[in-house]
């Protein structure tokens, strides 16, 4: 999704921020360094835009940044583009205490500059977190899809290296039995 | 002549400043390699380095440095400015979905009505946010 919003972002004043929550890394992931990664992923790999590097030299002189700092930041970064994408994947291994936080955050970033588009993902259960926040948040389903499932085997298959145990027969019962377990999920 | 090492350039620090101006068609700098202090001249023409701007010739070698690291490795300031906005690296993980990604996959998702209507951004803050939901290892991660 990021490469595809990006692709689509290639002209213009357009810039994607994607972050992954990951439980395993939990407790690394805070609000702060979370938005912190927006930012910068918004900045991108290009110049450093001269008021963050006045924020770093003079004004925060390099201190740690607090969510009121990075919001007035983010604010300046997004006010500088046209548009602004921001992806978060796996908001259900975010840490939960402060999901509430986050999604604020970002409901206050959207009400500033309502053009940015957040896309996020997650188990079900969050969902409920986000229309909280979002009123009207669009939910979209995403369940096991029988034509990528096959396409992903295919490609795992052509690119094992035991390709002398693989026949037409074993082929055909992989992708039979992937397609009996995908219908129980 | 000693020997010489891998040709990947290391992060250039000690470079002696020349009183002279190099020659107009090449360029001479000292490179260490391995963090062995010991330089390689390496007589590069200029045609062939066109990737490293350097402005004008009469460049000093430490805005040679400053350039050659910039243009390789972004300037410190730079480094420390991102890593002190966050030390997550999203981009890491990034590199490995992308890489584990087969093309085309959860492209359904990109024909949807709600896909375009999110992403033409019609529906103004209301519609901001679009989430898709579904349990472990349904592909959420890999959607296009």
């Amino acid at each position: 999704m990021i490469d595809t919003l990006y692709d689509q972002a290639r002209e213009g004043d357009t810039a994607v921020a994607g972050l992954y929550c990951d439980f395993q890394t939990q407790q690394d992931q805070t609000i702060t360094r979370m938005m912190g990664a927006i930012l910068k992923g918004l900045v991108g790999r290009g110049n450093i835009p001269e008021y963050l590097r006045e924020a770093f030299q003079k004004e925060f002189a390099g201190r740690g940044l607090r969510l009121p700092d990075l919001m007035g930041l983010l604010r300046k970064a997004i006010a500088s583009l046209r548009q602004v994408f921001i992806c978060i994947d796996a908001l259900d291994e975010f840490l939960p205490q402060d999901l509430p936080v986050l999604l604020r955050s970002l409901k206050d970033i959207v009400q500033e500059s309502p053009s940015t588009r957040i896309f996020l993902t997650g188990r079900p259960p969050v969902r409920e977190d986000i229309q909280e926040c979002f009123l009207e948040a669009i939910v979209i389903p995403v369940s096991p899809n029988k034509d990528d499932i096959n396409n992903y085997l295919e490609m795992r298959i052509d690119r094992d290296y035991r390709k002398k145990a693989m026949n037409d027969d074993l082929r055909a019962d992989i992708l039979r039995i992937f397609q009996d377990k995908m219908s129980d999920m | 002549m000693p020997r010489f090492l891998q040709l990947y350039p290391q992060r250039v620090d000690n470079l002696p400043r020349y009183p002279y101006k190099p020659l107009d068609r090449f360029w001479t700098f000292h490179l260490h390699f391995d963090n062995q202090h010991f330089g390689q001249t390496i007589m590069a023409q200029s045609s062939h380095s066109v990737s490293v701007h350097m402005g004008d010739y009469n460049t000093e070698s430490g805005n040679f440095r400053d350039c050659f690291n910039n243009k390789f490795y972004g300037s410190d300031e730079d480094a420390q400015i991102r890593s002190w906005l966050s030390p997550l690296e999203p981009d890491n993980r990034h590199q490995t979905v992308r890489t584990d990604r087969v093309d085309g996959i959860g492209g359904w998702l990109l024909e949807t009505r709600e896909f375009r209507e999110w992403r033409g951004g019609e529906g103004g803050a209301d519609n901001a946010v679009l989430f898709c939901s579904g349990n472990p290892g349904v592909g959420k991660t890999y959607l296009r």
